[in-house]
């Protein structure tokens, strides 16, 4: 495993976690705006939220490419 | 038994302990479910004006924070990075403290207006108190990768402790991105 290939990793993680936050930021931007009613766009932005994190952190594909092929 | 034996068993035994975790996580997830869509049925949609949203926000903010130095940990130990990961474990051991001191404020001002006799408080302190727990039992797990980290335990062909570790605290991140908008945001 080479140098450059965990920096692009580490990039991968920091645009995640920005991608994260500002969902994040929608969120609460969205509750701010619109007090009532707000229920299926939360529900929608939560699972975008977790799709991301089970992707890209928790290696959920490891399933179907095999436990070695994770990074 | 011959090398590559050695490590059809050594692959096999990480794809036990991989399945294993994440039938774990789903067992996890229907007590998370369960307590979410509590909420729901028992208090439906409505949002107390009371509840502190800068500090809901805030620690949010910390635990998404916390998932990228554990991401970072597990890429570091992978690539045989020793320092940058033990450096990045620590700066998750300390988010995810810095998490549980703002839910004991978080508890500490919600206190006097969600009294255990109230629904909302029921909900809301039973919610935030089982994924506290697990995120202070990921903060020990954390603090047991660190120190066996430091005395060298984990090599890139062999960091599983650390791979579960940190997937169990993804985890735990992953359970916030719903207790979160159930709690502070829905209306």
């Amino acid at each position: 495993m080479s140098k450059p290939r965990l920096g692009a990793l580490e990039r991968l993680g920091i645009i995640v976690i920005v991608a994260l936050n500002l969902l994040n930021g929608i969120e609460y931007g969205i509750a701010l705006s619109m007090p009532a009613g707000n229920v299926p766009y939360m529900a929608v932005l939560a699972f975008i939220d977790a799709a991301f994190i089970a992707h890209y952190f928790m290696h959920v594909t490891q399933f179907w490419r095999g436990p070695e092929e994770h990074l | 038994m011959s090398a590559a034996t050695a490590g059809h068993a050594r692959v096999g035994r990480l794809r036990i302990n991989q399945v294993g975790l994440w039938l774990f996580f789903i067992s996890e997830s229907f007590l998370f479910a369960a307590l979410l869509s509590s909420r729901y049925y028992l208090q439906g949609v409505n949002r107390p004006p009371e509840l502190n949203q800068a500090l809901g926000l805030a620690i949010t903010t910390v635990l998404l924070l916390s998932s990228l130095s554990a991401y970072r940990a597990e890429m570091s130990v992978a690539f045989g990075e020793r320092r940058r990961f033990l450096r990045n474990i620590l700066a998750t051991i300390v988010l995810g403290g810095l998490f549980l001191v703002g839910v004991v404020v978080e508890w500490a001002e919600a206190f006097p207006h969600f009294p255990p006799q109230n629904g909302f408080g029921t909900l809301f302190f039973t919610l935030t108190g089982t994924h506290a727990a697990h995120v202070l039992s990921g903060v020990v797990l954390l603090l047991l990768v660190y120190l066996k980290g430091r005395r060298g335990r984990y090599t890139p062909a062999n960091y599983w402790g650390v791979e579960g570790a940190v997937k169990y605290w993804h985890f735990v991140d992953l359970v916030w991105v719903f207790i979160y908008p159930t709690l502070y945001l829905v209306g």
